[in-house]
């Protein structure tokens, strides 16, 4: 894979660091329905003493929420931004709420990027060991040496994780520095993006003044958060059940290694509320979060709710609960199904344990695990992120998810190619430095 | 689609007209809160920037004459309006103390225009104003919270009576001069002390003058010599003659009817209590004298009359005559 296609990647980077190192960074989710906006008050000192084997729980406690906003979304849909200037008045809501509530400013800010329709790449490659222990560089060159996976135009690579190395047949290694050995073989996951969502939030970022410090894919970040440690050891699937978007990601051995998105979600559910009783949006809206539900029961037909007709708002008329359900349960069925044939594709069906943990704010209908149950198989669980030292209550449901599992991201970023690459042209600070060291050798 | 062209505020798409108020900052907005959350402008703008704000004022004003003025007038039209209030109000002197001729010399000396503020009093120069009035010891003054000035005096005592320069002079013991008085006659109970740097020794002259009060009626005066001892004038024994002889407009070929006694510049109270011995045992001031000169205590010296060293010489003649 070439290394000169993510100097942007790199550059994000080295704005993460930097803020981690004074000890604020904000982190963005530009949703369909809502933006939120966190900023993190991190403690260098423990985030340096957490070890490796705390995991993330480490990262989770060397963190802090000072500030939280969230706002509803506008120039959004199915996850992608399509009105750059009402995403940036979102954006900038959200981060002024937080900041005010922290009293801080923050510059860099970690975004996280729902839709885009990701794709997944498998890659391995492996090269000779060159003095018998495997150094950075061996890293460097065995990820360079994975072949290009076939991009189509306007997309992008947005993760490329090392899921795997192997040393002379031992498997199964996170980090093989330091180890002796004569070949060194990577896996490498690859997860493509479209461009244009990508650049687009970029872009909107960047018209706040801000700094982009990274962005990671929405499935990843949700399944950080909301899939405990072992889960993602023994092989789980994570199901974000956004307004726009329904996304996928699949990890194993800690590793993330599937991620879709289906174009579906809960506001797809309210739109056919809305377009079946003909009642405003807002109204199916909220008649959807009070009264929805998966599985009707005989209850539910005695169980009337108001829904004033569209364009006639003292109207009296009234619906039945199992009505309600009714409408709602087919695109619940049909977001599920989708989930399932991404499922099918990764193969999930190999793995180990096939648990599944529904997370999102669509997935706080009541009864959804019941339904989930009889289409994604038997290990379904309802999930919540873990919680974030000094998050409010109001920020922590499972509509957050994908945030909070942005925040442990950007305290513990996972390692990724282009933080393997040795740096081969001289970057300007070491130019400069050198030029410096020379007058000051010479004159 | 929307149109292109930039949008009236008011018909913005996303801004609900219905008075619902969009939360979202706009971009410049959002800008000045974000730099006034940075630690070092709003440092600058809270700590730094009101003090240089006045001191840009403060040396701008400096600069400005009008300001000046404007200041010292403000000023002063502060202090008149204060010091005219009624509070302040001095209505009318009182004065204590000493003769009503003196309240009325010092009065006229103040010549005050009542009623005034006590503020534009100056008590202190009011107070050594009194003082250098002739006949004031002391004097003190204070406004009366009725808002009276009172001004109590301390009059000097005459003691002495002094001839200067052709006319009598009331004196007190520090020799200041107090007052003229008409005649002699006047103040028969004090002494009389004449001749040059005379109001510098008036204790000396007082403690001779009790010294002699035996002689009371006949004492004239005492007379200052060269500034540094005194004479006792007393009258002669042949004063009475003298006066009717000139009151019939006879020349009368006689010395002054004056008879001086001469003390000396140290220890004049002992002399004199000598000579007032002698006169006591041997009637020394009853005899035909001009002067008993008891300048050098060792050896003191009787000055006849011209009638009586005449007497005296027939005398002795008649003596030798005798003896011869």
């Amino acid at each position: 894979m070439k290394s000169a296609a993510f100097a942007a990647q790199r550059h994000m980077r080295e704005h993460l660091r930097s803020a981690l190192r004074r000890g604020l960074v904000g982190v963005l989710d530009v949703g369909t329905a809502k933006t939120a906006c966190f900023i993190l008050r991190v403690d260098p000192a423990r985030l340096a003493a957490a070890g490796a084997e705390d995991g993330r729980l480490g990262g989770f406690g060397a963190m802090r929420v000072v500030g939280a906003g969230v706002t509803q979304s506008r120039g959004v849909r199915l996850g992608e931004i399509v009105d750059m200037e009402e995403a940036g008045r979102a954006i900038r809501t959200a981060l002024q709420t937080a900041e005010k509530m922290a009293g801080v400013r923050v510059d860099q800010v970690i975004g996280v990027l729902p839709g885009a329709r990701p794709v997944s790449f498998g890659a391995s490659a492996d090269v000779d060991v060159e003095s018998g222990e495997v150094t950075e560089a061996d890293v460097a060159r065995a990820l360079a040496a994975c072949p290009e996976p076939p991009l189509e135009e306007g997309r992008e690579i947005l993760h490329a994780l090392p899921v795997n190395f192997t040393v002379d047949g031992q498997s199964f290694l996170n980090d093989p520095r330091g180890m002796n050995g004569r070949r060194l073989s990577v896996d490498m996951h690859v997860l493509s993006v479209a461009s244009g969502p990508l650049r687009n939030l970029a872009r909107c970022v960047r018209r706040c003044d801000l700094e982009l410090a990274g962005v990671v894919c929405a499935p990843y970040a949700a399944g950080l958060s909301s899939l405990v440690e072992d889960e993602q050891e023994l092989g789980a699937a994570c199901v974000d059940m956004g307004a726009g978007v329904t996304s996928v990601s699949i990890f194993l051995r800690k590793q993330l290694i599937y991620a879709d998105a289906a174009r579906v979600g809960g506001a797809h559910v309210t739109r056919d509320v809305s377009e079946a009783f003909s009642i405003p949006f807002q109204q199916a809206e909220r008649i959807k979060t009070l009264h929805g539900g998966a599985v009707a029961t005989s209850m539910d037909d005695r169980e009337l709710i108001a829904a004033p007709r569209l364009g006639a708002a003292e109207d009296e008329r009234r619906i039945s609960r199992s009505a309600l359900i009714g409408v709602i349960r087919p695109r619940l069925e049909e977001i599920l199904e989708e989930v399932r044939a991404s499922l099918d594709r990764a193969g999930f069906e190999a793995l180990p344990s096939r648990r599944v943990v529904l997370t999102g704010g669509g997935s706080q209908v009541p009864g959804l695990e019941e339904v989930a149950r009889r289409i994604l198989g038997q290990r379904v669980r309802a999930g919540r992120p873990l919680r974030i030292g000094g998050l409010p209550q109001s920020a922590s449901g499972p509509a957050f998810s994908a945030i909070v599992g942005l925040a442990a991201y950007a305290v513990r970023p996972q390692d990724e190619f282009w933080d393997f690459e040795a740096p081969s042209a001289l970057d300007g600070a070491t130019r400069l430095r050198r030029a410096v060291r020379w007058f000051r050798d010479n004159w | 689609m929307r149109p292109l062209s930039p949008r009236p505020l008011s018909a913005a798409p996303g801004r609900p007209r219905r008075g619902r108020r969009d939360p979202s900052p706009s971009l410049w907005r959002f800008r000045l809160e974000r730099l006034m959350r940075r630690a070092s402008v709003r440092f600058a703008l809270r700590r730094l920037a009101p003090p240089a704000l006045l001191l840009a004022l403060g040396a701008w004003l400096w600069g400005q004459e009008a300001a000046w003025v404007a200041a010292r007038e403000g000023l002063q039209d502060l202090r008149r309006a204060l010091a005219e209030r009624p509070e302040f109000a001095v209505s009318r002197l009182e004065l204590e103390g000493g003769s009503a001729e003196l309240r009325a010399r010092v009065a006229r000396r103040l010549d005050l225009r009542l009623p005034a503020s006590s503020l534009d009093l100056d008590l202190a120069a009011l107070r050594a104003e009194v003082e250098t009035v002739p006949g004031v010891l002391s004097a003190s003054a204070a406004i009366t919270p009725a808002g009276a000035l009172r001004v109590a005096l301390t009059e000097r005592a005459p003691v002495a009576l002094w001839r200067f320069e052709g006319q009598l002079l009331l004196v007190d013991a520090e020799g200041v001069a107090i007052g003229p008085v008409a005649r002699r006659a006047d103040r028969p109970d004090l002494p009389l002390i004449a001749g040059p740097g005379a109001n510098r020794a008036v204790p000396e002259a007082l403690a001779l003058a009790r010294r002699a009060a035996r002689l009371a009626d006949r004492v004239r005066g005492l007379v200052r010599v060269g500034d540094r001892r005194w004479d006792l004038v007393l009258t002669g024994p042949a004063a009475a003659e003298y006066a009717r002889a000139r009151a019939q407009g006879a020349v009368v070929e006689q010395d002054s009817p004056d008879m001086r006694v001469m003390l000396p510049e140290t220890g004049a109270e002992d002399a004199l209590a000598r000579v007032l011995a002698l006169d006591a045992a041997e009637d020394l001031l009853s005899r035909d004298l001009l002067a008993v000169d008891m300048r050098d205590p060792s050896r003191p010296t009787l000055r006849l009359t011209g009638r009586a060293l005449t007497q005296l010489l027939r005398l002795r003649a008649i003596k030798e005559g005798e003896d011869a």
